[in-house]
């Protein structure tokens, strides 16, 4: 409840009492004693009345009493009536104009011993008390007085009235004072409650009045003074809230969002986490509540083959007050290891107490695997270099290889082609010859693996390339494995390099090969295939492609792939093989051909039952005709063009100078760039081909030839070379618009290319 | 609230006190109709229980206010030794009284001698005391007066006057004045005019205005007008038993007894003086004694010869 109004109330009750006290008083004794003063009077009056005209009752002037009576009824207002009744009980006089009222007469009884009594009568003018008083002592007569109570207690009435009124208006009066002064008085608490409020609210600049009597000013002064200094005091604690806060903020980000686990342990028997920053979740799998409600979980969660370790090192460490740090696996709630380095004190109170470790474990699985992956690197790197090294001495003896080859076998034929008619010695160059062939083609597969060949797309057969390789597959997949080959006889042609290919195709044999340790069945297939838009769809390939494609598969049916290893397999350096038999580099190769030829390659897989990988070549549309003719190339084409050789290789250039004679071309030879520049000087006339070796002494090919084509414009180049080489060929692959020869090559190769390279 | 609670509690209870308070005793009242009138008031007549107490007569001489307020106190005197209720009436002549006593009206009266031996002669009342006058004598006079200034001394020179009695029946106002004008010769015939004025006041009265020339009266009221210097006593006749209280022949024995015996034992002037009011301007003012038969005998006589018993 309001004070003011509890105020009121409390006033307006003591003073409802009073007031109320003071009307019982008044009326209850005041009102009786006005009553006895009252009824004493209309005695009195009566006796006086009596005093009056008893004499002429008794002396019997009858008149002279009825006027006395009537007189001193018209005297007194309240007297209604006077009459007198004679001792001999008949009526003497009476006041009444016009007869007597005969009820009234014998109303009032007077008993005899009595001398006087009263009757209240209820007349038409009111209530009227009958007084009868005898005449005399002893004697009968009887005097009547009718005195109207209305009239007469119209005083008292009036006076009580008055009493009650004023009684009222003196309430009414001190309601409204205590209203004003409860409201004088409560208004300074009003005020203090509407600052309080302020305060409540936060608004501590609110300042209340300071005006009022001396004990409410010293008040409210004190309340400003108090507001005052809570204002300063609080402005100090918000700015030191906020402090905190921020450091706080600033501390808890670093500790939350730092990619490290913090945590503090008791030093109890489990180690009972306290406190584990959140990142525990993101890291391993775990919520802080599911870590600080179990003890053992850290202990649990250790990877089983560190767990002994480090138990052993946490026991050695917390207990001598030696910083625990080391390094450890634990198992993610999905089962997977993380690395984790742990490094921890023992925090101590004031007296020296240990308290608890404090701790961070820095989650180092990634750099674990990168070093992990470095080893790989450079074990793969140390591959690459071994294969660099054996490419380049693959290379550097292929060139000479096929340089002595190409004279082998060049002369066998021009030996075959001449000599004829001994058909022993022919038996012999024919001998020569395929031996030849055979080291040729070894060179190839030695260049193919160390992918150190030329890449030259070209249309080709995939069937071919298969029926090529065959034979070497089969050597490489050893006897375990049964080889099959599920060829469509009506394949349609690709446009790809033949070399690219086989490599391809070799890798993905040796990759069934080293699938299946046990043996099992290898099978390649090839088939021609309309893609649909839906068959894309299906795969959810965004680039649509349809359109007729070349399949080539091959199928093994050794362990097979996981998914996390399927979805790796085409990423380079991913490799399962140990170290020193497989760099990972296979698939991607194959990835980044069959891209490069506008293709796609498939892999499907599941552990311990086997791995198909399809790939997808567009089938060529035009060129198939142009391809053919160098197939039907005629024997051996010639020609009368003058044709510059430059070899340094001196067997090789008379091979090729005999070669071309025989065909009526006029050559010119020169052993290198230099020579050739010199031999040109010295011709008069037109030279139509440049047939060099790229790489000589002194000038290589390709300087001579920037040289020399603008002497002669119309002079056409034809390249030879054994293995890839910067000067013509850039990233393994041919430029365009260069015609080029590989060593080792055939008597009818080489009259086949000049002639081409003449005629376009 | 508490507070609050308290208060309201002692409130109801101070309002419950209010109201029980505040009920006026109900006032038995009658409905009366003032406009019912009758003009003929003397059927109308007071109910009253008065009948049943005895009946006290006496003479109204004085001022009937006094008197009745002399005869007030005495009445109380009686009711208190008696134990006996008595109304008070006043008779305006002796015949009156004769009456109201011997018709049983009144069942004691006051009564001067030739009263009672009328009332004795009538109807059979007996004396039951004797009054007492001043120093406790029994016997009374009567005064001739007449005004202070008369020339008249004697009483033979009131022939030819005018002569004023008082009462017919009255002792002292009329037997005992006429018995001594006839001493000294002067016969009713002798006056010029003689007339009764009812009462020894009235006859003073008439004889200080000068209706009359002399009057009889009784002693102690021609004593004390002497005294005021408003009359002069020019006789005073031989001296006679005081008037008595006489009894109705029909009043029980015990009732008779108890009176008698209250009176006798009245003491105005001692004891009982301070209950009363003016006593000694009555006939009885030194109290009462036993009353003898023969003690009217003397008055007996004279009332004969003048034949005012029984056939007058
Ligand atoms: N047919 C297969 N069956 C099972 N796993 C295969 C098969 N083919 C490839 N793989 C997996 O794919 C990995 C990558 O193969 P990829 O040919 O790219 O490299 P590699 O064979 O390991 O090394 P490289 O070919 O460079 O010598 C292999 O290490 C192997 O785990
Ligand atoms: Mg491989």
């Amino acid at each position: 409840m309001r004070f003011r109004t509890k105020q009121m109330l409390v006033f307006s009750l003591l003073m409802a009492l009073i007031c109320s006290a003071f009307l019982i008083f008044s009326l209850a004794f005041y009102k009786n004693s006005m009553v006895e003063k009252a009824e004493y009077r209309r005695a009195s009056l009566t006796i006086h009345l009596h005093n009056d005209i008893i004499d002429m009752v008794y002396t019997g002037d009858v008149l002279q009493l009825t006027a006395a009576i009537k007189s001193i009824r018209s005297d007194v207002t309240y007297i209604d009536y006077i009459f007198v009744i004679g001792d001999n009980g008949h009526l003497l006089a009476h006041t009444f104009d016009t007869g007597f009222p005969s009820e009234l007469f014998n109303v009032n009884f007077l008993p005899a011993g009595k001398l006087a009594t009263s009757k209240l009568l209820i007349t038409d003018k009111g209530r009227v008390k009958d007084f009868a008083i005898r005449t005399a002592r002893h004697m009968p007569g009887e005097i009547h007085v009718g005195m109207n109570e209305e009239v007469f207690y119209k005083q008292i009435n009036d006076s009580v009235k008055m009493t009650i009124i004023m009684t009222i208006v003196c309430l009414a009066i001190g309601l409204f004072l205590v209203y004003v002064v409860s409201g004088y008085l409560s208004k300074p608490l009003k005020n203090l409650s509407l600052g309080m409020e302020k305060i409540e609210n936060g608004d501590l600049k609110y300042r209340l009045e300071e005006k009022g009597d001396y004990e409410i000013l010293n008040l409210l002064r004190g309340y400003n003074r108090m507001t005052e200094s809570m204002l300063v005091s609080t402005t100090r604690l918000q700015q030191a809230k906020e402090a905190l806060i921020e450091s706080e903020a600033k501390f808890r980000t670093l500790v939350e969002k730092i990619p490290t686990i913090t945590y503090t342990a008791a030093l109890d028997e489990y180690g009972t986490t306290q406190y584990i920053s959140p990142q525990i979740e993101s890291i391993l799998g775990f919520t802080q509540e599911e870590f600080k409600a179990n003890n053992d979980i850290w202990d649990k969660q250790l990877h089983l083959d560190d767990r002994n370790r480090v138990l052993k090192e946490t026991a050695a460490s917390h207990p001598n007050d030696i910083p625990f740090v080391s390094e450890y696996r634990m198992l993610k709630k999905t089962g997977r290891t993380v690395w984790f380095r742990d490094e921890a004190v023992v925090v101590k109170n004031e007296a020296g107490e240990p308290i608890f470790v404090q701790g961070m474990m820095i989650d180092i699985t990634e750099s674990k695997q990168a070093e992990k992956e470095k080893k790989k690197l450079e074990a793969q790197l140390r591959q690459s270099q071994k294969m660099e090294a054996v490419g380049t001495l693959a290379g550097g003896v292929a060139h000479d290889f096929n340089n002595l080859m190409t004279v082998i076998i060049g002369n066998a034929q021009l030996a075959l082609m001449n000599v004829i008619k001994d058909e022993s010695i022919r038996e012999g160059i024919e001998e020569i010859k395929k031996a030849g062939e055979k080291a040729t083609s070894l060179t190839r597969q030695l260049l193919a693996f160390s992918r150190k060949q030329i890449i030259k797309p070209e249309i080709m057969d995939l069937n071919i390339g298969i029926n090529e390789t065959e034979k070497m597959l089969k050597r490489m997949i050893g006897e375990d494995i049964e080889f099959q080959t599920v060829l469509e006889p009506e394949l349609w042609k690709v446009y790809a390099d033949s070399g690219q290919i086989d490599q391809i195709i070799i890798n993905m044999v040796v990759n069934a090969r080293d699938a299946m340790p046990q043996g099992g069945l290898l099978t390649i297939e090839t088939a021609n295939a309309d893609l649909d838009k839906n068959y894309f769809r299906e795969r959810g390939i965004h680039e649509e492609k349809p359109g007729h494609y070349v399949m080539l598969a091959v199928s093994d049916t050794g362990i097979g792939m996981d998914k996390e290893t399927r979805e790796h397999v085409f990423d380079p350096f991913f490799t399962t093989k140990e170290v020193g038999k497989g760099t990972g580099l296979g698939l991607s190769t194959a990835y980044g051909i069959v891209k490069q030829n506008n293709g796609f390659i498939w892999v499907y897989s599941e552990p311990g039952k086997g791995t198909t990988f399809k790939v997808y070549l567009s089938k060529v549309e035009g060129d198939v005709e142009a391809e053919e003719k160098e197939r039907t190339c005629a024997e051996h084409p010639g020609g009368s063009e003058t044709v510059l050789i430059v070899e340094d290789d001196d067997s090789l250039r008379n091979f090729a100078q005999k070669a071309l004679r025989q065909l009526g071309y006029k050559l010119l030879v020169a052993e290198n760039g230099e020579d050739a520049l010199k031999v040109c000087k010295e011709h008069d006339g037109q030279i139509d081909l440049m047939i060099t070796d790229v790489v000589m002494p002194k000038m290589g090919g390709r300087e001579a030839v920037e040289r020399l084509q603008p002497l002669y414009p119309r002079m056409k180049v034809i390249y030879m070379s054994g293995y890839t080489d910067n000067a013509i060929v850039r990233h393994g692959v041919l430029a365009p618009g260069l015609n080029f020869l590989e060593k080792p090559f055939t008597p009818k190769k080489l009259a086949c290319k000049v002639r081409e390279t003449l005629d376009n | 609230m508490k507070v609050f609670k308290n208060f309201a509690v002692v409130f109801a209870i101070f309002l419950f006190f209010v109201a029980v308070l505040s009920c006026e005793k109900g006032e038995e009242s009658r409905k009366v109709d003032l406009d019912k009138r009758v003009s003929d008031v003397s059927q109308l007549v007071k109910t009253t229980d008065m009948g049943k107490s005895l009946t006290f007569c006496f003479d109204r001489r004085i001022d009937p206010s006094e008197e009745i307020k002399i005869y007030g106190v005495f009445l109380d005197y009686l009711e208190k030794e008696t134990g006996l209720d008595f109304t008070l009436l006043f008779s305006k002549s002796y015949q009156e009284a004769i009456e109201n006593i011997g018709a049983g009206k009144a069942q004691f009266a006051i009564m001067g001698g030739l009263s009672f031996l009328k009332a004795q002669h009538d109807y059979g009342v007996r004396m039951l005391v004797k009054g007492l006058g001043q120093n406790k004598k029994g016997d009374y006079q009567a005064a001739i007066i007449v005004e202070k200034n008369s020339p008249i001394k004697q009483l033979c020179q009131l022939k030819g006057c005018c002569f004023a009695f008082g009462s017919k029946h009255s002792t002292q106002g009329y037997l005992i004045p006429r018995y001594m004008l006839e001493k000294e010769g002067v016969l009713l015939g002798d006056l010029n005019k003689y007339f009764f004025t009812g009462s020894h006041w009235n006859c003073a009265r008439a004889v200080i205005k000068g209706d009359a020339l002399a009057g009889g009266i009784q002693d102690a009221l021609a004593f004390r007008l002497e005294k005021d210097g408003v009359i002069r006593i020019i006789a005073l006749s031989d001296y006679h038993p005081r008037s008595g209280i006489a009894v109705n022949k029909n009043v029980p024995e015990e009732i008779v007894d108890k009176v008698k015996t209250a009176l006798l034992r009245f003491d105005p002037a001692g004891k009982h003086k301070d209950g009363l009011i003016n006593w000694d301007k009555t006939e009885m003012l030194g109290g009462f004694t036993d009353f003898k038969p023969q003690n009217y005998d003397v008055l007996k006589k004279i009332a004969e010869k003048y034949r005012l018993l029984g056939d007058s």
